[in-house]
């Protein structure tokens, strides 16, 4: 699989992105994370906050790339996309995936579904995750890389 | 060849092959209706011996065969007076429990997982066709050492898996706060993967 066989999928479309829409997701991506970080909030919450970053992070590199995903299974379609964007692990793919799953869980059917310990697990992939995104960019599209935005 | 999704020798005493698979298929999703051809291709079997568990099965009322002109659709019959304690077995021998139990063999003897449980609608058996299986693990595994697992363990299901994983310590601590999540988890229907019900109870009190 690459992702131009995804776009004759039609699992992805063609997208030309700019400065501007990086710059705007890398300040969703850092507003997530310092809010996940904030310790009197719910486990749940951390853990959904962190996850929108992971998923703001998988866009913008898929963006960078030249696509974007269509709406159907745009989750879990965007997390995997950062296997051959970024070359992110197995391991941390099946992880962003086991928590897209286990979100559906905690923000609608069971309150308390989160440990502490899952929300800070996931809190450090996603910041390793951001470092990895920014390094990328300046290594293969430096023009969409945030003057601002360290790894 | 037959692919055998357990390895529990309960299950192996009580059923053949072809039949350990064809129930733990029909019963593990009873909301659904297969063709011939698709349970032949699930469990990987022949389709002689596919076939003729298919007609004992359904000649003794524990799964429905229904004629739709000229296909024939094969289903779980809840209204067999054996099918909760069927299903039941099958479950915790062939079924969810055993797939994950074969699925999360590694973590157990790498002795990070201390306890771990199906629990919600599948552990219940009131599933339905999108019901997600819902796992707790309990020990020193981290999300990312469980998430291969229940990978593995979902594409056999053909159920969406949900772990929520907690150090015994936090798990503690949470029940004594008066977590709402957890005392209904642990208080309500289990499939115990590895551990025992004796444990699970204790972490209640």
């Amino acid at each position: 699989m690459t992702l131009k066989s995804w776009l004759d999928n039609r699992w992805i479309t063609a997208h030309t992105a700019t400065l501007g829409e990086i710059e705007g997701l890398f300040a969703v991506v850092d507003r997530d994370l310092k809010d996940a970080a904030v310790p009197r909030l719910s486990d749940d919450w951390r853990l959904g906050i962190a996850y929108n970053a992971a998923l703001q992070l998988a866009t913008i590199a898929l963006m960078a790339e030249g696509y974007r995903t269509g709406r159907e299974r745009h989750h879990e379609r965007a997390l995997q996309s950062l296997a051959y964007t970024v070359k992110a692990s197995t391991r941390t793919v099946d992880l962003l995936d086991l928590v897209r799953r286990k979100r559906n869980q905690a923000n609608y059917e069971a309150a308390g579904a989160t440990s502490a310990r899952e929300a800070e697990e996931l809190y450090k992939v996603v910041e390793e995750l951001r470092s990895d995104v920014v390094r990328w960019l300046k290594k293969h599209h430096v023009g969409l890389c945030p003057s601002d935005v360290k790894a | 060849m037959v692919t055998d999704i357990g390895s529990d020798r309960s299950a192996e005493v009580l059923f053949g092959a072809t039949r350990r698979a064809v129930l733990a298929l029909l019963l593990g999703r009873p909301d659904e209706r297969f063709y011939l051809r698709e349970i032949q291709r699930a469990i990987g079997a022949g389709i002689g011996p596919v076939q003729r568990e298919l007609r004992q099965l359904a000649d003794a009322g524990l799964i429905r065969r229904e004629a739709h002109g000229n296909q024939v659709h094969f289903s779980a019959n809840r209204s067999a007076p054996i099918f909760p304690e069927l299903q039941s077995i099958v479950q915790k021998t062939t079924g969810t429990a055993e797939v994950l139990r074969v699925s999360m063999a590694a973590l157990m003897s790498q002795g990070l997982v201390d306890l771990a449980f199906v629990y919600g609608s599948v552990a219940a058996g009131r599933q339905t066709a999108v019901s997600d299986v819902d796992v707790l693990v309990v020990g020193e595994a981290s999300l990312a050492d469980v998430a291969p697992a229940l990978k593995s363990a979902q594409s056999k299901l053909g159920r969406e898996v949900n772990a929520t994983v907690y150090s015994r310590a936090e798990l503690r601590a949470k029940v004594k706060g008066g977590s709402a999540f957890l005392k209904r988890v642990l208080s309500g229907p289990r499939l115990m993967i590895t551990g025992t019900d004796h444990d699970a109870e204790k972490l209640a009190r």
